[in-house]
């Protein structure tokens, strides 16, 4: 009997034993099978850490590696203020701040101070954005002395402009809006894409005190840093540009000025400078109207300038010749109501682009007709953009030959009623110098920061523009003369070595304006005073482009743009090593203007 | 005859202790080998197990180190970069205008006078498997 009681006592607690390790196998099942991804994903949220890394934003280079705009490291500082403790510590840290960074001690004292709002304790303050990294450590090793805690400080990277207002509208700026870049203008804009870095993340385990378990499991999605963007643009051919520009300001006092110059062969763009400008580090500066990239949004009435390209297309096409005279009606023409500055009866096709004649050119315009005339000035580039990859470029306005009236024909030529961009017109003048239209270029090539692979962009095939290669001599030589004795710009001329360019001298338009009774006419006033030219003439090292906007004291394109034309020419040719054609009359630049 | 009288008790008493007297030998020395196993077992285990929390803690100690370091050469290289991007200041302009500054005659080199060096990269590479010379072409 005893032994039954037993036997069934072992049974139940057998019974008993299973069923209990059955219950454990299916909660086991349901913990480590069924539930499995969600509890290891919850376990794993509570053990592992995880940094954001941010790459770093892409560089900007000049086309020899000279930083135009980098990246800073500097600190965010921030503060938990539960954690500094009580008004006397508050206190002590606002001090350090004031003697190291110069702060307002107040500002500081008022945000470690507030340890609650709205009856939620305040964990997080925000003190200072974009500290130095030399001031940020003196600052850590100061408040590490007084033994301050709950001030953070974490890392970040602010753009800089090493060279300050120098290329500013082209390199452009970014805002920051909290951590996210927002490109505003110019290469910055125009190459987000490529300099734009990947963020990365990595996770570790962690132990209790947040510190990385070495031998715990570590994911790494690597940061990838933005590419370096080289452009075309020479630092030492921009300075001489900037620096004629600001000594052409200060003489005529303009509205604005600007100078673009271009390699003709293969339309990288060495220099292009602007002034009004800015200080891109310094936001105090940044008006807009300084910012604006004239050269590229804007459009001009180009004046005589527009003479080379119809005289040059006349003459490729046969209609004209260097030496066929035209009647230039002593400087007025009733039927046009065209005049001339310099009076002129019958004068050659080489005297009429030498004299700057409105009169002779509109008649060999009028020779050429509409068709072809248009024809010349799409051929040159005119009402298209230019090839540069910087946003909002003007197109210019250009109508159509159906469009025209019965004075379009004699004011075109001249480069009146007819608006081009800055870019448009230097590119006109490479196909000049080179028989080539060439796509213009300011990217030169873009560097992986990552593997360092270089990426060069590519040259657009540059269509001929002349048909026949003597057309292209002849203006060539027709061109010369603009810079020599009796041409409207000697004060172009370079010693030593042969100018050819051309004079502008537009008058501004006035819009309608009905509210101030304004009816659209030609300004007596205000003028743009331009000079365009290239040098060596026979085999161009560059094209330049210097045109005044409202110059004071003279409007005359040969007066106030031709001089810096030349100033920046010589410093250049010195500087490209340029053999002049008649050494014994080379001169050698000083650098004492600096 | 010398006849000796065991009586019953005696002689299961005698049985016993012979049985013991052959038996004891064997059983101590089994016991003892198990316990000489063990012991050496817990020991391996134990020696194993102090060796390995021993090198984890310098394990440890080492990859503290190295991130101290890591953060060291973090902090350096954010200096470095800063001073590249300072360094960036000074050139260009700045050198023109200490020219001025310091008076220097300094006069741009007449034309034809610059000869630019340059390093022939292919050349080099395939010269400095044999000599590490560098060639040095007139441009």
């Amino acid at each position: 009997m005893l032994q039954d009681s037993y036997k069934i006592r072992i049974k139940v607690l057998v019974l008993f034993f299973i069923l209990f390790f059955i219950g454990i196998g299916v909660r086991f099942y349901f913990v480590q099978i069924k539930r499995h991804g969600e509890l290891y994903d919850k376990a794993r949220a509570v053990y592992t850490k995880t940094q954001n890394e941010n790459g770093r934003r892409g560089e900007i280079y000049d086309v020899n590696g000279s930083l135009l705009a980098g990246n800073v490291p500097c600190f965010e500082i921030t503060a938990d203020p539960t954690i500094v403790g009580n008004n006397k510590k508050c206190e002590i840290a606002a001090r350090i701040f004031h003697e190291v960074l110069h702060v307002p001690s107040g500002r500081i004292f008022q945000k470690l101070a507030i340890k609650e709002k709205n009856g939620r304790k305040v964990r997080y303050t925000l003190l200072l954005k974009e500290v130095e990294l030399s001031k940020s450590i003196e600052l850590r090793k100061h408040l590490k002395e007084a033994h301050c805690r709950g001030i953070f400080f974490k890392e970040k990277t602010k753009r800089y402009y090493p060279k300050g207002a120098m290329l500013a509208q082209t390199i452009g700026f970014i805002n920051i809006d909290r951590d996210k870049v927002i490109p505003v203008s110019g290469i910055e804009r125009a190459t987000n894409i490529d300099v734009m870095p990947e963020k990365g993340k990595i996770k570790s385990e962690r132990d209790r005190l947040g510190r990385t378990l070495s031998y715990g499991f570590v994911e790494i999605d690597e940061s990838r840093n933005g590419n370096n963007v080289y452009l075309t643009i020479d630092e030492q051919i921009q300075i001489f540009v900037e620096h004629e520009l600001d000594k052409l300001c200060a003489k005529f006092k303009p509205r604005a000025a600007y100078a673009i110059m271009v390699n003709p062969w293969n339309g990288n763009i060495m220099a292009m400078a602007q002034r009004p400008t800015f200080n891109p580090n310094d936001r105090s500066t940044m008006h807009a109207n300084a910012w604006r990239n004239r050269m590229i949004t804007d459009v001009f009435e180009p004046g005589s300038t527009m003479k080379p390209v119809v005289i040059g297309s006349a003459l490729d096409y046969g209609i004209v010749t260097p030496h066929m005279k035209f009647n230039c009606e002593k400087g007025y023409w009733g039927k046009m109501k065209l005049r001339d500055a310099h009076r002129m009866g019958m004068a050659s096709v080489t005297h009429i682009l030498a004299e700057s004649s409105n009169i002779g050119t509109a008649k060999i315009a009028i020779k050429m007709g509409k068709k072809l005339l248009y024809k010349t000035f799409v051929r040159f580039g005119f009402s298209q953009k230019s090839g540069i990859p910087l946003k909002n470029e003007a197109t210019g306005i250009l109508r159509k030959p159906n469009k025209w009236d019965y004075l379009s024909i004699s004011r075109f030529p001249i480069g009146q009623g007819i608006a081009v961009s800055p870019l448009q017109l230097v590119r006109a003048y490479c196909a000049l110098a080179s028989g080539k239209l060439v796509s213009l270029r300011i990217i030169d090539r873009i560097m992986n920061s990552n593997t360092g692979e270089i990426e060069s962009l590519s040259y657009n095939p540059a269509p001929p523009v002349f048909r026949h290669e003597n057309a292209q001599y002849q203006l060539i030589q027709m061109m010369k003369l603009v810079t020599m004795e009796g041409g409207t710009a000697k004060q172009a001329a370079i010693p030593g070595y042969e100018v050819a360019g051309k004079t502008g001298t537009s008058q501004k338009w006035i819009s309608t304006d009905k509210k101030r009774g304004i009816k659209g006419h030609y300004s007596e006033k205000k003028f743009f005073a331009t000079f365009v030219g290239f040098v060596p003439a026979d085999h161009p090292a560059f094209v330049l482009a210097v045109i005044t906007d409202e110059p004071k004291g003279s409007h005359y394109g040969g007066v106030v743009s031709a001089p810096t034309f030349r100033e920046i020419a010589r410093k250049t040719l010195a500087y490209l090593n340029i053999a002049p054609k008649n050494p014994e009359q080379a001169e050698i630049p000083s650098l004492d203007d600096f | 005859m010398n006849i000796r009288v065991i009586d019953e008790k005696e002689r299961n008493l005698i049985r016993k202790s012979s049985r013991q007297q052959i038996r004891r030998p064997r059983r101590g020395g089994g016991n003892y080998l198990i316990a000489s196993l063990v012991l050496i077992a817990i020991l391996i285990v134990f020696t194993g197990a102090s060796l390995q929390v021993s090198f984890s803690n310098e394990i440890e100690k080492l990859n503290r180190t190295s991130s101290v370091l890591k953060n060291k050469l973090h902090d350096m290289g954010r200096e470095l970069d800063s001073v590249r991007v300072e360094e960036q200041k000074f050139t260009g302009k700045y050198i023109l205008s200490k020219v001025k500054t310091l008076k220097l005659k300094l006069t741009f080199p007449k034309p034809g006078q610059v000869r630019k060096l340059y390093v022939d990269r292919a050349v080099v590479k395939k010269k400095s498997e044999f000599d590490g010379d560098f060639i040095l072409s007139l441009n």
